[in-house]
């Protein structure tokens, strides 16, 4: 059979999606003409088995079982049993197991959630990490694995002295920042009332993102970050704030950053003061955002004070130098209208966590960072891959939400698309085929080539068959059959034509 | 080869046997008779189903042993027939089941010992065939490219012509998967005989006479 056909018809240029229906039908063709002639020479063949087969049959049928094939199964059985334990052996010696943790002195009202008591409380993981948790303060392990955990610090303070091992790998969130930990001893502090974050080191190092910084910051033994991330504000060290290079370095306020009880263990020292050397040397270098333009915060950071003012009537001795203050503060007025920047979404990196399988280990970070805001500041991987979680967890209300703000925060995108399928699906699937039938439009208006037309455009055919009847299916089912040829609903494109 | 010898044993009365309910009602019971009847009735069409599914040049001896398989399971799985009517369909898939299985010894055997049997074969001169015949053995040493479960399907499919529901609930499959790995086995099919010129020149022939003058 020649390949040499020409490629237009007399009609004009001839579609892909026509030379595909052809080329299916040649091939149909092909396999049809040498199937026949198969059929021809075996029907040529001398017919029907010897006589003497059926004795044959019933000798075989009365036979004992080979004994020897049992026992040759029942070795390979144990050689493969061998081998599994030996494998699994090895596996979890590459792979230790997950860490554990035991809670004195505190609740665990739920499954990977801790909160303190009145007198604090100490998590005690088995690879000799220690967690001390201030009065009232509250923690998730959000994904305990061999060498470490991801840990969030929901409310209050914690000293945290984590062992230093062989690829050891601890995260502590607080707030919108992450506090990555290889073996170090530090207290951190979050305060959702205050927004308000702070990082004291004891010993070792530890490296912390969030807003307000572009790239990881290094922080050493002694030093201290304190971060207001919705007034623009992020200290390091004695409250000396770190600044782009295109904004000029601020003199530190008056009062020295002083260490708020709860987060100033038995063990950590006091932070530096603003009057110490450390205050005059140069910023460190570490990228901050250029936006960052708001004046200082002055408030005491960490104690239960009043919220610090923005507004212009505050005295003398709650500004800054008025130098510092009139170089980079904008308007005081200017101030006030503007309302605190929202933290900006941190990558969680949700969707190689789903690869991984830990889709339920998603749902649980999307919760405890809250549903209400992973909405309005998940970026679109994000959002996907929680969308994705929730709808394998059977999770339908929280999948569809996902799938609403992807299409209402990144529109015309690819994945918005994707969740306007996806949506029709699961309206589709729970019976709803009104709402199933929308979204599949939607899909397709927005999407004529993406990669679900061709089940968008079969779904469709079917919710109009059963819904409208065969004659109001019989378009899509042409259309069907002349975009995808080869599709999963040819059969049911082809039944309908052919009983029209 | 063996002179053709059309297989009828009579032993004692089979007319009870005739219809399908009487036959499976028989076989059910584990009547010597019903299964006698059962044999006559239906050891040439499953020859033939083996023929077609293995394709020519297959050892008769092989093809026995495959057909003996085929009905002790038959013998052992009757009672697990629901709808006797559906007799013929319920052996059609067990052949299939037992070929799939057979193919996919044979591709591990080969695969660990070289040959499909282990032993070094004799090498015997070509068969006198004709032009369709050596087109046919041609044809189905192409299907050993395929999968051994889509090889089946393929053959069950375009050879053996069962419908595509068929051979979808032979397979344990849906329609629209049996209809995808169809499609897509014979798109490779298709292309594996282009790139063969006698096979294509003899699928030409007859794809030609097929269509008439």
């Amino acid at each position: 059979m020649s390949d040499d056909r020409p490629f237009d018809l007399p009609g004009g240029p001839e579609s892909r999606a026509e030379r595909r229906v052809r080329d299916g039908q040649a091939d149909e063709a092909l396999v049809n003409a040498l199937g026949q002639a198969a059929r021809a020479v075996a029907a040529s063949e001398p017919a029907g088995p010897t006589p003497a087969a059926w004795h044959r049959l019933n000798r075989a049928r009365v036979q004992p079982p080979d004994r020897a094939r049992p026992l040759m199964w029942a070795a390979l059985g144990a050689t493969a049993c061998a081998s599994l334990v030996a494998t699994i052996a090895v596996v979890r010696h590459l792979r230790p197991p997950a860490l554990t943790y035991d809670v004195s002195g505190g609740a665990v009202p739920s499954s990977g959630q801790v909160e303190a008591g009145p007198l604090g409380s100490a998590v005690r993981f088995s690879d000799g990490t220690e967690i001390g948790l201030a009065a009232n303060a509250r923690l998730a392990v959000s994904a305990a694995g061999p060498h470490g955990a991801r840990l969030r610090l929901q409310a209050g303070a914690a000293h945290f002295r984590v062992m230093h091992l062989p690829r050891a790998a601890w995260a502590v969130e607080a707030g919108p920042y992450v506090v990555e930990v290889t073996g170090t001893e530090f207290d951190v502090r979050w305060s959702e009332r205050e927004q308000t974050v702070e990082v004291k080191m004891v010993s070792g190092s530890v490296r912390v993102s969030g807003p307000l910084l572009t790239e990881r910051v290094a922080l050493g033994k002694g030093q201290h970050l304190l971060a207001r991330p919705g007034m623009g504000d992020l200290r390091i060290d004695d409250g000396r704030p770190v600044r782009s290079p295109g904004n000029p370095p601020v003199p530190a306020p008056a009062s020295p950053v002083a260490p708020t009880p709860a987060a100033t263990g038995a063990s950590a020292p006091p932070a530096p003061s603003a009057a110490s050397p450390a205050a005059t040397e140069t910023p460190r270098p570490a990228a901050v955002r250029p936006r960052l333009r708001r004046r200082l915060a002055l408030a005491t950071p960490g104690g239960p004070g009043p919220e610090p003012r923005l507004d212009a009537t505050a005295s003398a001795a709650e500004v800054p130098a008025p130098d510092a203050a009139s170089a980079l503060s904008p308007p005081p007025l200017q101030a006030r209208a503007s309302p605190p920047a929202a933290p900006k979404w941190r990558a969680r990196n949700w969707p190689a966590r789903m690869a991984a399988g830990e889709g339920s280990a998603v749902i649980a970070d999307a919760e405890s960072v809250g549903v209400d805001a992973t909405m309005r500041q998940a970026d679109a991987g994000d959002l996907s891959a929680l969308a994705d979680a929730a709808r394998y967890a059977g999770r339908s209300d929280l999948a569809e939400r996902a799938f609403m703000a992807t299409r209402h925060r990144f529109s015309g995108s690819s994945r918005a698309h994707a969740a306007a399928f996806l949506l029709g699906r699961m309206a589709d699937d729970r019976g709803d085929a009104a709402a199933g039938l929308r979204w599949y439009r939607a899909y397709l208006a927005e999407a004529p080539t993406g990669p679900y037309a061709a089940e968008a455009l079969g779904r469709q055919m079917l919710i109009v068959k059963r819904s409208l009847g065969r004659e109001a299916a019989l378009p899509i089912a042409q259309e069907y059959l002349g975009r995808f040829p080869n599709g999963t609903y040819l059969l049911e494109a082809r039944a309908l034509i052919d009983n029209r | 080869m063996m002179a053709a010898i059309p297989l009828r044993v009579l032993r004692g009365e089979v007319t009870d046997f005739d219809t399908d309910e009487g036959l499976v009602a028989g076989l059910c019971r584990g009547d010597s008779r019903a299964e006698l009847a059962a044999w006559n009735r239906f050891s040439g069409r499953v020859d033939g189903t083996l023929r077609r599914l293995l394709g020519p040049g297959q050892d008769p001896q092989a093809r026995e042993d495959l057909l003996q398989e085929v009905f002790i399971r038959f013998f052992a799985r009757v009672g697990t027939l629901r709808v006797p009517a559906a007799l013929g369909g319920f052996l059609t898939g067990i052949t299939i089941h037992v070929v799939h299985g057979e193919l996919a010894r044979r591709r591990r055997r080969s695969w660990l010992r070289l040959t499909p049997t282990g032993v070094t074969p004799d090498v015997a001169g070509p068969p006198p065939c004709t032009e369709a015949r050596e087109a046919v053995q041609r044809y189905y040493q192409k299907l050993e490219a395929l999968s051994p479960k889509d090889r089946s399907i393929f053959v069950a499919r375009t050879i053996e012509g069962l419908t595509l529901a068929e051979v979808a609930s032979v397979h344990g499959l849906s329609v629209s998967t049996a209809q995808r790995r169809l499609l897509r086995a014979t798109k490779k099919v298709s292309l594996l005989v282009r790139r063969d010129p006698v096979l294509a020149g003899f699928a030409d022939k007859a794809t030609a006479a097929g269509r008439g003058p």
